[in-house]
């Protein structure tokens, strides 16, 4: 993932801890957020710090049939 | 029950009728909470979650909330439409709404709601959910890529000695609107007619030819959802 994805993460476990109906969840969000400031280290390990996003395709390999086509 | 109470929402003192459904009062005095679950005589069910409201301090649907003395409600601060905002942005993603195609664009309360919003780009990944269509049961589909699990069906389409039409399968992530087998004798076009207008999206569709209604003669052509609409003002 990218660090966008952790801000994202962040924004949905507040949203499903404020307008939850039931205490379970109220509570759902907690050990994602307190891992979140607690282990943020090991979080921002795993994602990449250069990148803005990350593509679930690859462009030029799904362009390379048509391109050799082309050629 | 008479009795009058004084609530103050988004700073403004109101007198009201205590121990009444909120958003249903403060509604014909102008202010709109929007609502995709609740319906006009139906139980409110607190379902949908769009009508989220700071009461006190504490995040409550308006649906479910009773007025009472000293009420103070947030209905349009900058907290409350975020969270609004998101929750309705879940709603979008977690289906696969596609309004140009949908034959209920502009008499859908959630596309409505959406351009109330001004919903353009969604902050959320979509899920594009892979869904089929059931179209088993006499004169009414449900297209299960536009259903929100709002409830409304379930509660309000009843036959007379008020068994349900609907029902929901499985739990949690996995939950399903299905039509019971043993009412499909019952499901007169009048019954569907009536499911397919109660449905805040397009989910429930009768099985008829499509989009009779021209466009600029639908619901919210004109205008978005508000309290005028709901109301008739």
């Amino acid at each position: 993932g990218v660090v966008k994805d952790l801000e994202r993460l962040e924004e949905i476990a507040n949203v499903v801890r404020k307008s939850s109906r039931c205490g379970l969840g109220q509570t759902a969000g907690n050990p994602v957020l307190q891992s979140l400031t607690k282990f943020k280290d090991s979080y921002d390990k795993r994602v990449s710090q250069e990148l803005e996003f990350i593509s679930e395709f690859d462009l030029e390999e799904s362009l390379r049939k048509a391109r050799e086509g082309i050629s | 029950m008479t009795d009058k109470v004084t609530i103050t929402i988004d700073g403004e003192s109101l007198k009201v009728p205590a121990n009444k459904p909120l958003i249903a009062t403060v509604a014909k005095l102008g202010h709109y909470i929007p609502t995709l679950c609740d319906y006009k005589d139906l139980m409110p069910a607190g379902t949908c979650r769009i009508c989220t409201v700071k009461a006190n301090g504490r995040f409550q649907t308006a649906c479910m909330l009773k007025t009472s003395e000293g009420l103070e409600v947030e209905n349009n601060s900058d907290e409350v439409l975020d969270l609004r905002k998101s929750i309705l942005e879940m709603m979008f993603v977690e289906g696969n709404h596609i309004c140009p195609v949908c034959e209920k664009s502009g008499n859908c309360d959630l596309q409505s709601i959406g351009y109330r919003y001004q919903l353009t780009v969604h902050k959320f990944p979509h899920l594009y959910p892979k869904r089929k269509l059931d179209a088993s049961a006499p004169n009414l589909m449900v297209e299960y890529n536009r259903c929100i699990q709002c409830r409304r069906c379930i509660r309000g389409i009843r036959d007379e000695d008020d068994n349900a039409f609907f029902f929901f399968e499985n739990r949690g992530n996995n939950v399903k609107l299905v039509i019971d087998p043993s009412m499909f004798d019952k499901l007169t076009p009048k019954i569907a007619n009536a499911a397919a207008k109660i449905c805040p999206v397009g989910a429930l569709m009768k099985k008829e030819p499509g989009y009779q209604i021209p466009i600029g003669k639908r619901h919210y052509d004109k205008e978005p959802k508000s309290y005028k609409k709901e109301n008739k003002v």
